[in-house]
C-alpha cells in the first residue's frame, strides 16, 4: 500500500503526463476510430488505466511508448466489441450503386482515376481526405476495416474470432469499399 | 456461358472475397470473363487495392508523423480532473 507522498507523486506524475501526451494519445484514437466522442473516452480510459498499474510501470520505457501500448489495446478491444454484433444493415447501399440488375448505376460507374496513386501514400492533403472518408462510415464497418489491418490476418481467421460468418464479413468490406472509392473519388480525384 | 456471367454487384462483392479468402475455379473463371467485358469493375479492382494498399500502411502507424495531429485542451481539464 503506497503511502500518501507517493500516492500524489503518481498523481502529479500522471498529471504531467496528460499535460504532455494526450495531444498525441487523442489524435492517434481519434485516425483509429474516427469519432471524436470514442477517441476521448478511450484516452481518458488509458490515463485513468495508468494510475491502477503505475506500479508495473516503474519507469521502464518511455511513458509515451507505454500510454500508447495501453491505449492500443483498448482501440483494438474497442473494435472487437463494436462489431460482436454487426448490424448487417440494410441493403440500400446496394441500390444507390446498383441498378436491378446489379450493373452500376450511371453515376456510380467508378471512373478511371486521371492521376498516378504510387505518390498519395504519403500525401498528407490526401490522407486527410482519406480520413473523412473513413468518418463517414458506419462506426461497425470502421471497427470490420480496423480489425481486417490491423492483423493482417486472413477473413477466415477474423471471422471464427468475432463470430460473424464469412459471407457476411466481406458483404460489410464490400459496402464499406463502395463507399469509400465513392467518397474519395469525389474528394479527390474529381476536384 | 451464361452460368458463367456476373452482376457488377456479384462482381465487386467476389473482388473482396478474394482479397480476404479464396475463391472457387468457378468464380475464379466468372471474375476473369466479367473483367473483361466491363472495363468499370476492373478500374474498381484496382481501386479497391489501392484502398487496401494504403490501409495497410496506414493502420500500423503509430508515429505522429503520419497521423494528423489534433488538440484537445478540453480532454486535458476533464481528465485531470478526474485523477
Amino acid at each position: 500500500m503506497p503511502n500518501a507522498v507517493d500516492e500524489s507523486n503518481i498523481h502529479d506524475t500522471i498529471k504531467s503526463w496528460v499535460q504532455t501526451y494526450s495531444d498525441a494519445l487523442y489524435s492517434f484514437a481519434l485516425c483509429k476510430t474516427s469519432s471524436k466522442e470514442i477517441a476521448e473516452d478511450l484516452v481518458q480510459e488509458t490515463f485513468l488505466a495508468t494510475l491502477q498499474s503505475f506500479n508495473n510501470y516503474e519507469g521502464r520505457s518511455n511513458p509515451k511508448t507505454w500510454l500508447m501500448a495501453i491505449l492500443s489495446n483498448k482501440i483494438n478491444d474497442y473494435h472487437r466489441k463494436n462489431f460482436k454484433n454487426p448490424t448487417l444493415m440494410d441493403s440500400s447501399i446496394y441500390t444507390s450503386f446498383f441498378n436491378e440488375n446489379g450493373v452500376w448505376n450511371s453515376e456510380q460507374f467508378p471512373a478511371k482515376w486521371q492521376e498516378s496513386t504510387e505518390h498519395l501514400l504519403d500525401n498528407p492533403n490526401f490522407i486527410k481526405v482519406f480520413q473523412d472518408c473513413m468518418q463517414h462510415l458506419p462506426p461497425n464497418w470502421i471497427s470490420a476495416i480496423q480489425l481486417r489491418y490491423l492483423h493482417e490476418k486472413k477473413g477466415e481467421i477474423i471471422c471464427q474470432e468475432l463470430n460473424i460468418s464469412p459471407t457476411n464479413y466481406w458483404k460489410i468490406i464490400q459496402r464499406a469499399k463502395l463507399m469509400l472509392r465513392k467518397c474519395i473519388e469525389l474528394g479527390w480525384f474529381s476536384k | 456461358m451464361k452460368f458463367l456471367m456476373l452482376s457488377c454487384l456479384k462482381t465487386t462483392e467476389l473482388i473482396e472475397k478474394k482479397a480476404l479468402s479464396s475463391l472457387s475455379l468457378k468464380e475464379k473463371v466468372q471474375l476473369i470473363i466479367h473483367k473483361r467485358i466491363c472495363g468499370a469493375c476492373a478500374e474498381y479492382e484496382k481501386q479497391s487495392k489501392f484502398i487496401d494498399n494504403f490501409l495497410k500502411k496506414h493502420i500500423h502507424k503509430t508515429d505522429d508523423a503520419s497521423i494528423p495531429q489534433s488538440q484537445n485542451e478540453e480532454l486535458k481539464e476533464k481528465i485531470k480532473s478526474k485523477l
